[in-house]
């Protein structure tokens, strides 16, 4: 005799109680027989309250509404109602748990099965809880359903730590899936978690703010400030205020961008427009990791990464003597070059599949692609504005076209006269009678 | 005329178990306001084009509903809805003449179970 049949129903229901996931015991009718405390505790249903309702009021998950895998009667109409439903009710099944002899169910025939799918629950407090929910039913000896058992796991722990993984590891908004990307992204693990000063150098468009931000949330750092630093033109004693802050004797300590970013990263985003007074005291930082705030007696050590960027190339800055070259040798201790988007065409297709989705969402329209002749010209583009363009282009067609296949007169005009060259369609401006633009051609 | 309308979010004949995917809502007049107007209002059954609980809101602000009765409601629509200064009956469960009946005679609240008890 198998040793389970040993055990009264209500010992059974104490074990379910015990266990740390939330079980919830439901008549082949669709109608709540048990919940366990731990499934209590994450919906907020009392057990007394739960017994008898319909399972999709209490579990509240996204397949009980799309469309219930397992076939929920009562929701199909054929028994709509609280009901105190038999445990013998229901049909043979053929596969299932025997009470019994607890056998495993190999196969269901749907992913609730062993696997489970992950969804989310809405609890009576208004919150939605990411779970995994894995089904079983529960058979007789005879075969038929006796009940189902849901099992749901709370995943909101591991959805945090795989968004912190993400944050990790992932470069979430630098995209790319050229060689030269891969390449980039590779680097990204290595290079974030150590303080060294990174320069970062590429057009513009090409994504140096973003590729600082992620080496900010890659690093051990990701919790402190990122302060990102424009230098604007302003004389160069402000600037060395607004940078390093003031301390005079008689008025109140004004903490520079330096201060604010203690603990945390300080992004220069064009290393080129510092004065030469600025890039000495730079310079002196980045060697003694102190620096003198305007008016002070005493240096201060605020523990920073510091990351500049340029969107031209720093020898020639040096050659020309915009940039200082011992500035220029104590920044280049890791210097990350990103490609132009002409340089990597490979990830233009890619990159407009990626920001037509994004905006698709964005603007709650559905587009199929663009039209062939619009593909052409957006291959035969030469995004002098690289990924920063590419993105305005496509957010300017979704704005554009009210759904389905972007075409040509749905791109912005500016777009032919720098594909002309390689013999692309030329659009007339938005609004422009094209048929006198065509005359004249 | 101002008439009172509820909005129900609804999936077969009863109450949808989810506001956010809810595909089906039941427009309906309530009592008329104090001035008398409303007896010609009727009632509609809208489909929405999309699953979506910003398109919901959209459309319950847009179509001048005061009261909504929902079962499960993430609590980001339920504040930008009472912001909106529109009423919100969540965690009601049942069909959904009963649950217009209850709405009705002013006695509905959140929570409320309409199934017939075992």
């Amino acid at each position: 005799m198998c040793p389970a049949s040993h055990f009264a129903f209500a010992d059974i229901l104490t074990v379910l109680d015990a266990l740390p996931v939330g079980l919830l015991m439901v008549s082949p009718q669709g109608t709540v027989l048990h919940l366990n405390h731990s499934l209590s505790l994450m919906t907020g249903f009392e057990r007394q309250a739960a017994f008898g309702l319909p399972c999709r009021h209490i579990l509240r998950s996204r397949p009980c509404v799309s469309g219930c895998a397992l076939g929920c009667c009562a929701f199909n109409g054929t028994g709509v109602g609280r009901a105190g439903d038999s445990l013998a009710a229901g049909g043979p099944r053929e596969e299932g748990l025997f009470l019994g002899d607890f056998m495993e169910r190999r196969d269901i025939g749907t992913a609730w099965g062993s696997r489970g799918v992950e969804s989310d629950i809405l609890t009576l407090k208004k919150r939605k809880v990411p779970v995994r929910l894995t089904h079983f039913p529960v058979l007789d000896a005879g075969g038929r359903e006796l009940f189902r058992l849901d099992v749901l796991e709370d995943l909101t722990e591991l959805k945090l730590l795989e968004q912190r993984l993400h944050q990790a590891h992932g470069h979430g908004r630098l995209i790319g899936r050229s060689a030269a990307m891969e390449r980039i992204s590779a680097l990204i693990p290595s290079i974030a978690p150590s303080g060294a000063p990174v320069l970062i150098t590429g057009e513009t468009g090409t994504g140096k703010d973003i590729l600082a931000e992620t080496l900010h949330h890659a690093s051990h750092r990701s919790r402190e400030p990122f302060v990102r630093l424009n230098v604007s033109p302003l004389p160069a004693e402000l600037l060395a205020k607004e940078f390093f802050g003031q301390a005079f004797p008689d008025l109140p300590e004004r903490p520079g961008r330096f201060q604010q970013a203690a603990g945390g990263t300080l992004y220069i985003t064009e290393i080129a427009d510092l004065p030469k007074s600025i890039q000495a005291r730079l310079v002196h930082f980045l060697d003694s990791g102190a620096f003198l705030p305007v008016g002070a007696q005493r240096e201060i050590s605020p523990n920073l990464r510091l990351i500049s960027a340029s969107n031209r190339d720093p020898a020639e800055l040096v050659s020309q003597g915009i940039l200082s070259g011992e500035l220029f040798h104590r920044l280049n201790v890791v210097h990350i070059a990103l490609p132009s988007l002409r340089e990597r065409r490979e990830d233009i297709d890619f990159l407009l599949k990626h920001f037509l989705d994004l905006y698709a969402a964005r603007f709650k329209k559905d587009f199929s692609g663009f039209s062939p002749e619009a593909r052409k010209l957006l291959a035969s583009y030469t995004y002098p504005g690289n990924v920063r363009e590419l993105k305005n282009i496509v957010e300017y067609a979704a704005m554009v076209c009210p759904g389905g296949c972007i075409g040509v007169d749905q791109l912005p005009a500016h777009m032919g006269q720098n594909s002309m060259a390689e013999g692309a369609q030329f659009p007339p401006p938005v609004g422009a009678p094209r048929d006198r633009r065509a005359r004249k051609r | 005329m101002p008439v009172k309308y509820a909005l129900l979010t609804i999936c077969g004949n009863e109450i949808a178990p989810r506001f956010d995917m809810t595909a089906e809502v039941l427009i309906a007049p309530l009592e008329p306001m104090a001035d008398g107007g409303g007896e010609d209002a009727e009632r509609r059954q809208l489909v929405l084009a999309h699953v979506s609980g910003e398109e919901l809101c959209d459309v319950i602000t847009r179509a001048g509903v005061n009261v909504v009765v929902c079962c499960g409601i993430e609590e980001d629509y339920y504040h930008y809805l009472r912001w909106k200064r529109i009423e919100v009956i969540s965690d009601v469960m049942g069909p959904c003449e009963d649950v217009l009946a209850r709405l009705a005679q002013g006695a509905l609240q959140a929570g409320d179970c309409l199934y017939a008890s075992p």
